[in-house]
């Protein structure tokens, strides 16, 4: 007991000198001014709102705009003419898309490509995922750093298969420096993209790791996580939805990509207006 | 406007913190103030949903800088270079390269152990709020942190003395 109770204190003395000592070598430090971080936060945030209420208005004229024509076209019979079945009718890609496919080959029209949003990245990962009920579904967009680069697109979602509920979380970006990619853990496939499985058993989030760098410098990472998304006081422990094999094919899917066309983003936007982030 | 002024008086009291957290972690005063930057700007856009919940927003924020964090440098395959090495050291411990010394060591740790040390004896957060700000497990946080703080004693050596007395 007397031994505990000396660890005890010998572990709360040694918290207290850490802090302190910490504390004292950041004071010798000299860090740059902080300057307006929190207006500058603040511009940019009210940026981002403006910028999602902005897409789910145009994304809610050219869904309105999609709605008129299908309705329009069986019903002006008058005319005999025929309208086409929308492209938004048409059939999902796919989960069984060829994962080893070329990069960004997916049937994207030529328009000009942008970053893509947390909301389109979402639509592209949805259709690709186990069948089962999805809820959750949140983003985090991270804008370009102060070089104006590595801006970083992510989404979260959680799967209800027969198995169980897990949680899936998908990040793009085109990061500046190479993968760290040891010979031992990494492959290349026949894309030519490097592909790393990783494994954390005791961190749930990473609880399966698929990384991958396509030639085009494109980073995809998918997390299979095997407890759900933070409720604001824990991770409730989940299901690992998502096989090796299924967290590879869909990291390398050429349909998961860190651009998006204009269009495309206002149409994930209409389907998905206000989602949350996730920390 | 009262919910900007909320956010105004928590961004302004929690910057220097936040900045200071992420700089413990990265070593990197640019990148430390990008990741506070975005940190808060996520905090701004989410501010109307953070406040109705009855939980600290400084506990959020801290959760999305450490996430933020690990996502950069996941995605970054982290530019961190991993060295059993620390600095050189002159043969008598002056105070100065004995205060560099704790932040070397520090820095040779893989990037949980930091983050648990500092969340757990920086921040002075429980094993239990550690863990769930990580999403670890308390037993996780608990064998790391001793293990943590043996090789920060290890790679301390002799100075340990003066810092862990």
């Amino acid at each position: 007991m007397a031994g505990v109770r000396h660890n005890t204190q010998r572990i709360q003395s040694e918290m207290k000198d850490f802090r302190s000592d910490l504390s004292d070598e950041l004071s010798a430090l000299a860090p740059p001014p902080l300057g307006d971080i929190v207006g500058a936060a603040a511009s940019r945030g009210r940026r981002t709102r403006r910028l999602r209420a902005v897409s789910a208005v145009v994304g809610s004229a050219v869904a309105m705009a999609g709605v008129a024509v299908l309705l329009g076209g069986p019903l002006s019979t008058a005319g005999g003419s025929t309208v086409p079945v929308s492209a938004a009718a048409a059939p999902l890609p796919s989960s069984s898309a060829t994962p080893n496919a070329a990069p960004n080959a997916g049937a994207k029209p030529a328009e000009a490509q942008v970053p893509i949003s947390g909301a389109a990245l979402l639509a592209a990962v949805l259709p690709l995922l186990p069948p089962g009920a999805t809820s959750h579904l949140a983003a985090n967009t991270q804008e370009p750093d102060s070089k104006g680069k590595n801006p970083t697109t992510s989404v979260q979602i959680e799967v209800t298969t027969p198995a169980g509920t897990g949680m899936v979380r998908v990040f793009t970006g085109k990061p500046d420096q190479p993968m760290f990619c040891p010979k031992s853990d990494c492959s290349t496939d026949a894309a030519g993209q490097k592909v790393m499985v990783d494994h954390l058993a005791d961190n749930c989030i990473e609880h399966t790791s698929v990384s991958v760098r396509r030639p085009d410098g494109t980073a995809v990472q998918v997390l299979s996580s095997s407890c759900l998304a933070f409720d604001g006081k824990s991770n409730a422990p989940g299901t690992v939805v998502l096989t090796d094999a299924q967290a590879v094919a869909l990291a390398t899917n050429p349909l998961i990509n860190d651009s998006m066309t204009p269009s495309e983003g206002a149409a994930a936007a209409a389907q998905y207006p206000s989602l949350p982030t996730f920390g | 406007m009262r919910k900007e002024a909320e956010f105004t008086a928590f961004a302004e009291g929690g910057a220097t913190r936040l900045r200071q957290i992420a700089y413990l972690m990265c070593r990197d005063w640019h990148l430390a103030q990008d990741l506070t930057q975005t940190t808060l700007t996520k905090m701004y856009v989410a501010w109307p949903r953070i406040t109705r919940r009855d939980t600290d927003p400084f506990l959020y924020a801290r959760k999305v800088l450490l996430n933020s964090l690990l996502d950069h440098r996941r995605l970054r395959s982290s530019g961190e270079v991993a060295t059993d090495k620390l600095p050189e050291q002159p043969d008598t411990p002056d105070a100065t390269a004995v205060r560099l010394t704790l932040l070397d060591a520090l820095a040779q740790l893989p990037r949980r152990d930091r983050a648990i040390l500092l969340l757990r004896h920086w921040e002075d957060h429980s094993v239990e709020v550690t863990a769930e700000i990580l999403g670890v497990s308390t037993s996780i946080v608990k064998t790391q942190s001793m293990r943590a703080l043996a090789v920060l004693r290890s790679h301390l050596g002799e100075d340990r003395e003066v810092l862990f007395s």
